[in-house]
């Protein structure tokens, strides 16, 4: 073969839309369902509400998430297993800080049996003899970067919440799983996504069939918001003598998804730690070898929205961490992004979203969580036409608000006493 | 669609429109069962010395990036810049190196895809720092890839892992590993694979042009590697000899069977897969819950478990657990018993057809990843070229057969009962390994 001139292959016209179907069944299970005309596999998310609000049920919780989906009242654990292998299927679970997210991947032609499992073990579950009732062994006290994340949050945002309290839920009374299951795991404030190769009409006569007499809910367990919006700026040095590495995290101020200005700040924060060649990676790593790796990212969950950088150093170089980390945000939000960063942080935003989708079980997760969370489920094949739109003194704008380091906590956790500010 | 380049190079491209990304996958006939003599590791360091630093002198691209203005021009960071993914594997056969970026970045990718076979030049201080790298891998490579180690080399006598021995490997030099490249790194010894959100003619187009020159420079360079066929010696001691105990995590027999070389046939093969699924998913659960002589009980098919892998002789290996006063021969004797009732007798449909679904399943989920897909397909051409470039769909082929992402579930469901009976004869038949292992306290 000659070839007589460039050619540079364009990528093909994107597939056709997906059908897309999403209603609310009268027992308040948040359906969406998804046609992937062709796809091998279906992928079924179901996200059930299950923050640890409560410390007394936190033990109940934990053993509760380990073993649902493992028996029911006529069919075994064993019996369960046979099943699912003859399906195909695989099940799994996920705990979050916010949801419980059971997953379930079948090859295509196995989803009615699939709809039919998970019915039964939604709706007749089985958790065997009540556990022994917990002895008071205390827990043992949590680690350095558990500390340090609660006390940041603490600080930041204030007051009593799941997401800083430090009480492990220790109570002693009887587990009883079978009551929890029926209180949390309700189809009311749940959310149930299938991706799959048959029509969704198909499937919503499937689910409708199998889960249409699952009832109860909602449960109640969403994280609440915290007590401050913004975060309150400041320096926080945890002292532990015994700490192996030095430890920082930062809390600043954000804008969470969809919101307008989330796009601006999103990019800002590439430049600054979301790849590879961001200012901090080039800062940190690689001119003063402070820490192998160090990023940055908005963290959003239904407590709140907060722009976090975090990396780990030698121990004795939290105080050095924190000067730099803090002189980098200065200097994006003094100047801004160069051109060139710009560029490839549109170019590099651009391409990440594509990766989330980037295999049908992937793809299910996402738009599962995009659902559970209360975005479009075409929020991120939209997304890069809203980077598009985004113009370089956008994102200097949005560093220069939201990087301030007069707007960030800085916290570290090291095994030397840091000069000055508040400790703990 | 499949196409072979002038120089030899053959470009298997597979258009799966829909998520906009591109997978791309350089695999090339050059592994550790290729590494001198006296450089156990080689084929691995070369893999190593494909993602150079930027800053590296030996790299042309180097240059490029000494503006000052801290931007780096290597592969990484092209592929890091615009959100996706690379990284390679070496295995005894051969090695692949796999990238995925969104779809309009492939004309950049496969630029400098072929740059960095063109230019490969590395230092001496790179080669220091890979090596150093390297040893850390096998470091951390720990007790368990240690076993598999040391029962493939009791039955297949002289193959060795591809890691590398990092005592041999200080010892390599810039110039073995450029030595190493020219000679194994050549077109007619590569395939290119790219899946995904692209149009397959205007990819080979694109290929024609980037890769034109690899191989025209290197001609006459190279020359026939004779340390493999010093390399492979003798043949597994085909008995139950006992051999000395491994230390391990606890007491326990390891034994290890020649698995069939999917070379000459993947019918034999995936019937020994779905043999192992069948004896994995119950039998040897029921054996460990009903005999006590054994508590435990697992076997992988292939290396570390990945089936197909490879086409570099293969084992599965039997993991059991001994109960307190039982000996190796009384354990090992328990799980040729298994092997032997599934010699004697086929399993029955719903046994098989669990095996069988769960395997079909499990494939078409890790072919849901272009990556995997751009891989399996290289390794279908590279590895397995008797049995066709893999899919009916593909050009050239109609006959449904092949080791493609999608023929492969196909292949598996032709498995039948007979078929798996056989196996566990042919299994049987082969060359085997027993070794205790000595429990150690951690």
């Amino acid at each position: 073969m000659t070839v007589t001139s460039p050619t540079r292959p364009a990528p093909r016209q994107p597939a056709a839309p997906r059908e897309t179907l999403r209603t609310i069944l009268p027992n308040g299970l948040d359906t969406a369902l998804v046609h992937i005309p062709g796809a091998p596999l279906a992928e079924l998310r179901l996200v059930l509400p299950y923050a640890r609000t409560e410390p007394a049920l936190r033990p109940a919780q934990d053993l509760l998430a380990a073993r649902l989906g493992t028996a029911t009242t006529v069919r075994d654990r064993q019996a369960v297993a046979d099943r699912a292998a003859d399906l195909g299927a695989e099940f799994s679970t996920v705990v979050t800080a916010e949801q419980l997210v059971l997953s379930v991947s079948v090859p295509g032609e196995e989803l009615p049996g699939a709809l039919e499992l998970l019915a039964d073990l939604l709706l007749r579950p089985s958790y065997g003899p009540p556990p022994a009732p917990r002895t008071t062994t205390p827990q043992p006290p949590p680690g350095p970067r558990i500390r340090l994340r609660r006390a940041q949050l603490r600080h930041a945002f204030g007051g009593s919440h799941p997401l800083v309290d430090d009480d492990p839920g220790t109570a002693a009374r009887e587990l009883d799983l079978l009551a929890l299951h029926h209180r949390v795991i309700v189809p009311g404030g749940a959310v149930l996504l299938v991706l799959s190769g048959e029509s969704t009409e198909r499937v919503l006569a499937g689910v409708r069939e199998e889960l249409g007499a699952w009832s109860g809910g909602p449960s109640g367990l969403h994280l609440p918001p915290f007590p401050r919006r913004e975060p309150a700026p400041g320096r926080l040095a945890l002292h532990d003598p015994s700490a192996d590495q030095a430890l920082l995290l930062t809390a600043g101020p954000a804008v969470p998804a969809p919101e307008p200005g989330h796009t601006a700040l999103h990019l800002a924060q590439v430049v600054l730690g979301g790849h590879a060649s961001s200012r901090l990676t080039r800062r940190l790593r690689e001119r003063h070898g402070l820490a192998y790796a160090v990023d940055a990212r908005i963290r959003q969950n239904r407590a709140g929205c907060w722009l976090e950088i975090d990396c780990a150093g030698a121990p004795g170089t939290g105080q050095r961490l924190a000067e730099e980390v803090t002189a980098c945000l200065a200097e994006l939000a003094e100047s801004g992004p160069t051109p060139r960063e710009a560029y490839r942080a549109r170019r590099y935003a651009a391409g990440f979203t594509r990766f989330a989708l980037a295999t049908r079980a992937e793809e299910a997760s996402a738009l599962a969580g995009f659902a559970a969370s209360g975005l479009d489920l075409d929020w991120l094949t939209r997304y890069p036409d809203a980077i598009a739109q985004v113009t370089d003194d956008h994102i200097a704008e949005a560093a220069a608000h939201f990087l301030a380091p007069a707007r960030t906590l800085v916290a570290t956790l090291d095994h030397t006493p840091a000069p000055e500010g508040p400790t703990q | 669609m499949s196409l072979r380049l002038e120089s030899g190079l053959r470009l298997v491209t597979e258009e799966a429109p829909g998520r906009g990304l591109v997978a791309v996958a350089l695999t090339v006939a050059a592994g550790g069962d290729d590494d001198p003599v006296g450089r156990h590791g080689m084929a691995h360091l070369v893999e190593h010395l494909m993602f150079p630093r930027d800053q590296s002198p030996g790299f042309a691209s180097g240059a490029e990036s000494a503006s000052g203005s801290g931007d780096d021009e290597s592969f990484v960071a092209l592929v890091q810049e615009v959100g996706g993914m690379c990284n390679a594997e070496t295995h005894r056969d051969h090695t692949v190196f796999h990238t995925v970026v969104p779809a309009d970045a492939l004309p950049e990718v496969l630029a400098h895809e072929a740059r960095r076979l063109l230019r490969f030049e590395p230092s001496p201080e790179t080669v220091r720092s890979e090596v150093a790298v390297i040893g850390e891998e096998i470091r951390a490579a720990g007790s368990g890839s240690r076993l598999w180690d040391t029962v493939l080399t009791a039955l297949h006598p002289g193959a060795r892992d591809a890691y590398g021995t990092t005592a041999e490997l200080r010892r390599a030099t810039a110039g073995e590993a450029e030595t190493f490249f020219r000679r194994h790194y050549r077109p007619e010894r590569a395939v290119l694979s790219v899946v995904g959100d692209v149009d397959a003619g205007l990819v080979g187009e694109l290929v024609e042009r980037e890769f034109e020159a690899w191989g025209r420079e290197a001609c006459g360079r190279g020359d026939r590697d004779s340390r493999a066929a010093a390399r492979v010696v003798g043949r597994a001691r085909g008995g139950d000899e006992p051999r000395p105990a491994i230390p391990y995590g606890r007491n326990g027999v390891a034994v290890g069977h020649a698995l069939a070389d999917p070379r000459r046939g993947l019918g034999p093969y995936l019937a020994q897969v779905v043999l192992c699924e069948i004896l994995r998913r119950g039998r040897l659960r029921r054996l460990a819950a009903e005999r006590g002589a054994v508590d435990a009980a697992s076997v992988m098919c292939g290396y570390q478990g990945q089936w197909l892998a490879s086409a570099a002789p293969d084992l599965a290996l039997v993991l059991l657990g001994r109960a307190p006063g039982v000996g190796t021969e009384e354990a090992a004797a328990l799980w040729l018993d298994a092997l032997g009732a599934l010699a004697a007798a086929p399993p029955d449909g719903p046994e098989l057809r669990r095996a069988v679904t769960v395997l079909r399943a499990a494939c078409h989920r890790q072919a849901d990843s272009l990556t995997a897909r751009a891989v399996t397909h290289g390794r279908a051409a590279l590895l397995f070229p008797s049995e066709g470039d893999g899919d009916s769909s593909s050009a050239g082929k109609g006959d449904g057969d092949g080791a493609g992402p999608d023929a492969i579930p196909r292949r598996l469901a032709a498995v039948t009962a007979a078929d798996v009976s056989s196996a566990a004869r042919a299994l049987l038949a082969a060359p085997r390994t027993v070794h205790t292992l000595e429990g150690v306290a951690p």
